[in-house]
């Protein structure tokens, strides 16, 4: 499983786990759900009509081939929805109380998975744009950081970035403070 | 020049293929989501109903190709 690789921290406590929107995956459903549902629909227009008796004639002297095609193309409709779900499950932000893990699952043989420490963040930005993502509160979440080699990590369509912006900056300061305060007892 | 005509695969021949590269890539992308479901999900019980769903969905689906394709040949 995904935490075993990561490999945590002996007391590294996961603190947030965060998925895109329901919307996202809703809207990129929505093809694969309406090519599965097009033969169906077709074939019942096709038999509660008399309007088209042609394609209907044909239909039924090739009943076997037809059903055929059209169970290979409702086979297909459903793998692409797989894919899609399996893309969106697997696309992640991890926030740990010491690190924050982005996983970015392109396709199936295409997985950035990118690691920072709290400490080397620098700046969260959050943006909504667009009127679906501000009446269902979904956005861009950019996080930038510091040090030797700057990095930007930015994802699209996360739930409540504005929610999100605010605990990243939270469990951040809370990292500098017990690092601060760890300083000093060493001192 | 060899007309079209003679060309043309039988429809037997044609489906009885089509067939076996269904299940190919059926059986190629099953292996794909296995392997994905397996490494990198979080959660054991999403991963189990996850692959659950889908031989329950797609299975039937091939089998039913199955039986059409040695229906039509």
């Amino acid at each position: 499983m995904l935490l075993e690789r990561i490999e945590l921290e002996a007391d590294e406590e996961v603190l947030l786990t965060i998925r895109k929107h329901w919307f996202v995956i809703l809207s990129e459903l929505l093809g694969p759900v309406l090519m599965v549902l097009f033969p169906l629909i077709s074939v019942n227009v096709m038999m509660h009509t008399s309007y088209i008796p042609t394609p209907l004639a044909l239909l039924v002297d090739y009943l076997p081939l037809a059903s055929f095609v059209i169970l290979v193309w409702i086979l297909f409709g459903l793998l692409t929805s797989f894919m899609i779900w399996t893309h969106y499950y697997l696309d992640l932000w991890l926030v740990t109380d010491r690190r924050i893990v982005v996983i970015d699952q392109v396709h199936f043989f295409n997985r950035k998975v990118s690691s920072f420490r709290l400490e080397r963040l620098q700046d969260v930005k959050a943006s909504i744009n667009g009127i679906i993502p501000t009446f269902l509160n979904f956005g861009t979440l950019h996080a930038h950081t510091a040090g030797n080699t700057e990095e930007n990590f930015t994802s699209t369509g996360l739930p409540d970035p504005r929610g999100l912006q605010a605990a990243v900056q939270k469990a951040t300061d809370r990292r500098l403070k017990r690092l601060t305060q760890a300083a000093v007892l060493v001192d | 020049m060899v007309p079209i005509t003679d060309l043309a695969i039988p429809l037997n021949t044609a489906v009885t293929l089509g067939f076996y590269l269904v299940i190919a890539g059926y059986t190629i992308f099953t292996f794909i989501m296995y392997y994905h479901w397996n490494e990198y999900s979080l959660e054991k019980s999403i991963t189990r109903l996850t692959l659950g769903f889908y031989l329950l969905t797609t299975l039937p689906l091939v089998a039913g190709l199955g039986m059409l394709t040695f229906f039509i040949i």
